[in-house]
């Protein structure tokens, strides 16, 4: 993992002292830098409207991690946009959320949940979710 | 044989029951025709009437003051007037002693209750003993949840609305040993004297300004929890605590059942087959509904109190209370859920169909509190005797054990792939206080336990400190567990009556 790794994100967070609001930090030179060096920008295909319950919970969780301070969990969730960087979005939507079904269960199993909104999600659901959010708000601040 | 004393005249009985609710008449009726003199008393008249009603009234000091006023019928029949006949048995976890709840522990276990709890359901009718959720919902062809039962249990309760008046009314009337008085209301319990532990007599009031003595070999105090604490604290001429009171505990661990909703489970699909939790469904002559439990195992891992959850289906476009703050509404998690093969399944399951979510509305043990009590207030009835003051107090556990259940129940929810749980409770103590509310099951107030240092009556339901008083009724459990009371009960007052007819086989009378 190079020094522009999450890991120095998490460092930048952290060393900053604050967490800012996510929409601050993704659109603020810092955020895009960070995602940028992750290579986690370069789609720009654009969503389907109708993911729009899932970036719901998206926002919600990156509210949450913001609120709390929770940078090492948002780091998680710019690592999980990569599954979007893709030009086939619809694609890597039902990809990841094939995948993610297995995982929520395993997850639940292990006990690894958030809750979100009074939701309990597992972990990667929320994580994705978010990601999700992220990707609109980058591209199509419409739906966001 | 009926005489004069002081100006009052005295009635005289074998066996003096105060109080003509479920757990009075239950024991009535094991004396009908046997040849012990019975005599009934009860407050109130065959129906309500204000005059007697505000006999009733309790300064309510605890939280939410003003809710208890609803609970109590002061008419013969008490209580199973307007009650719901919802009944399930006690568990036999609930008699354990636990470490992590205080005064908890029965001074006898289950199977010593069960072949009660088996007569009780005759005096209900309600039908077969059969609590098992799997074999009830066969009869009606409905699934459980698909749970993994060490992890969440279902539990089936069974409901029969007996209006104890009504259908016993005429047994008692017909039965030539027992005398039922009405507008008969029992102000004092007075010894022979006062070095004495023995029960001389009763005195009773009237609303048309009479006075008597009831004098009998064995009282039994049955009035409902919050009178049988006041008419022991009341009766304070020879013991100036009141009877029972030696140790400070008459009126303490008051218990209600604490009810409130609490979230929503959100099933991936829609189960018609599940509505076995939904509804009271028909089972001969009485009904049956399924709800979901903790198991022991569960209960003991998690150091909660026991803990039940009804079920209501009810729609997607459904809002709690509470508002969703952060703006994730179902129709979100059912995207995020349904089946992920395709994004196609989001798109119809946000367009097309209605989810369903199933609220949950716990019916919960309220732990032994201390400070929760029945005291005499300051304020006096139309008597002039002091009215009960009531302080309902909940603990720091009450709340933390919903909170667990609810994030278990969660956890299963999502292991077992049937959906996502939306929890609904504040993580502080007072969102929850401010929500749960009682149902009526006034319990604990004159607790059991062997000990007359722990308990106001012995295991055998015998004022600690006296021969031949007795208390009968929810006053009675050390702790309640979440099933519905008026079952226990009546189970427990088979079980006084039994032992009073060994006591009065042993002095000849049976
Ligand atoms: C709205 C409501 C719904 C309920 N639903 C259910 C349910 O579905 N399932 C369930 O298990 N339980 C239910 N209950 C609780 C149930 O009604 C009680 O547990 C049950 O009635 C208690 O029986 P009891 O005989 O101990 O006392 P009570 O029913 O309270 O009877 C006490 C009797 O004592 C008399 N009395 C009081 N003071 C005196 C006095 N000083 N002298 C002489 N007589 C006196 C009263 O007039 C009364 O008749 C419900 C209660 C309420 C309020």
């Amino acid at each position: 993992m190079s020094e522009k790794s999450p890991l120095m994100n998490r460092r930048l967070f952290v060393g900053g002292g604050i967490v800012l609001a996510v929409a601050t930090l993704y659109m603020g030179a810092v955020g895009r830098g960070a995602l940028k060096a992750c290579g986690e920008v370069r789609g720009n295909a654009e969503l389907p409207p109708d993911v729009q319950p899932l970036i719901q919970i998206g926002k919600a969780h990156l509210k949450d991690l913001a609120r709390k301070g929770e940078p090492a969990m948002l780091n998680d969730v710019f690592l999980d946009a990569r599954v979007l960087n893709s030009d086939d979005i619809v694609g890597a939507v039902q990809r990841r959320l094939l995948a993610l079904d297995r995982e929520s269960q395993d997850e639940f199993e292990r006990g690894e949940t958030v809750i979100v909104d009074g939701w309990v999600l597992a972990k990667s659901e929320a994580r994705f979710c978010a990601a999700l959010a992220l990707r609109a708000e980058r591209y199509n601040p419409l739906i966001a | 044989m009926d005489h004069s004393e002081g100006g009052r005249s005295t009635l005289e009985f074998d066996l003096c029951i105060i109080g003509a609710g479920p757990a009075g008449i239950t024991i009535a009726r094991e004396f009908a025709n046997a040849n012990v003199r019975v005599c009934l008393l009860d407050a109130g008249g065959l129906t309500i009437e204000r005059e007697v009603k505000d006999l009733s009234r309790a300064e309510d000091v605890g939280r939410l003051p003003g809710s208890e006023d609803r609970h109590r019928v002061r008419a013969f029949g008490g209580s199973s007037n307007h009650w719901g006949g919802h009944c399930a048995p006690l568990e036999p976890d609930d008699f354990e002693k636990l470490d992590w709840i205080h005064h908890s522990g029965w001074p006898h276990g289950f199977d010593e209750l069960r072949p009660f709890h088996v007569r009780a359901h005759d005096v209900l009718g309600l039908g077969e003993f059969d609590y098992d959720p799997e074999s009830v919902g066969a009869k009606l062809g409905y699934k459980t949840f698909p749970f993994d039962p060490t992890k969440i249990k279902s539990t089936v309760s069974r409901y029969n609305r007996v209006r104890f008046a009504p259908t016993y009314g005429d047994e008692l009337n017909n039965a030539p040993n027992i005398k039922v008085i009405l507008h008969a209301d029992v102000s004092d319990i007075q010894l022979e004297e006062a070095a004495s532990d023995k029960v001389a007599h009763v005195l009773v009031k009237t609303i048309a300004g009479n006075e008597f003595h009831v004098a009998a070999k064995c009282f039994v105090v049955s009035s409902g929890a919050m009178e049988n604490a006041r008419i022991l604290l009341m009766s304070n001429q020879q013991r100036p605590a009141g009877l029972g009171n030696h140790s400070d505990l008459v009126g303490r661990f008051y218990q209600e059942h604490l009810w409130h909703s609490s979230g929503c489970i959100v099933p991936r699909t829609e189960r018609p087959d599940l509505k076995f939790y939904f509804n009271e469904w028909p089972l001969g002559d009485i009904g049956v509904r399924a709800h979901i439990a903790m198991p022991a195992n569960m209960v003991r891992e998690l150091r909660i109190p026991k803990y039940r959850s009804e079920i209501s289906a009810v729609s997607v476009a459904f809002r709690t209370a509470e508002a969703i703050q952060l703006g994730v509404t179902m129709s979100d998690v059912v995207a995020l859920i349904s089946d992920p093969v395709g994004l196609g399944t989001v798109l119809a399951c946000r367009s097309e169909s209605i989810p369903t979510a199933y609220l949950l509305m716990n019916h919960v043990e309220q732990i032994p509190n201390p400070d929760s009590r029945v005291t005499l207030s300051n304020q006096k009835d139309a008597f002039g005797r002091p009215q009960p003051r009531l302080n309902w107090q909940l603990s720091r556990l009450d709340h933390e054990g919903v909170v667990r259940s609810q994030r278990a129940i969660a956890q299963e929810v999502g292991r077992s792939g049937f959906g996502r749980v939306r929890i609904e409770l504040g993580e502080d103590d007072d969102t929850f206080l401010q929500r749960a509310f009682g149902v009526g099951h006034q319990m604990g107030t004159t607790r059991m336990d062997n000990d007359p240092a722990l308990g106001v009556t012995d295991g055998n339901a015998k004022v600690h400190h006296t021969d031949n008083l007795y208390v009968a009724g929810s006053s009675l459990f050390p702790r309640c567990g979440w099933p519905n009371p008026t079952l226990t009960i009546v189970a427990t007052s088979i079980r006084l009556a039994d032992h009073l007819k060994t006591q009065f086989r042993a002095d000849g009378l049976l």
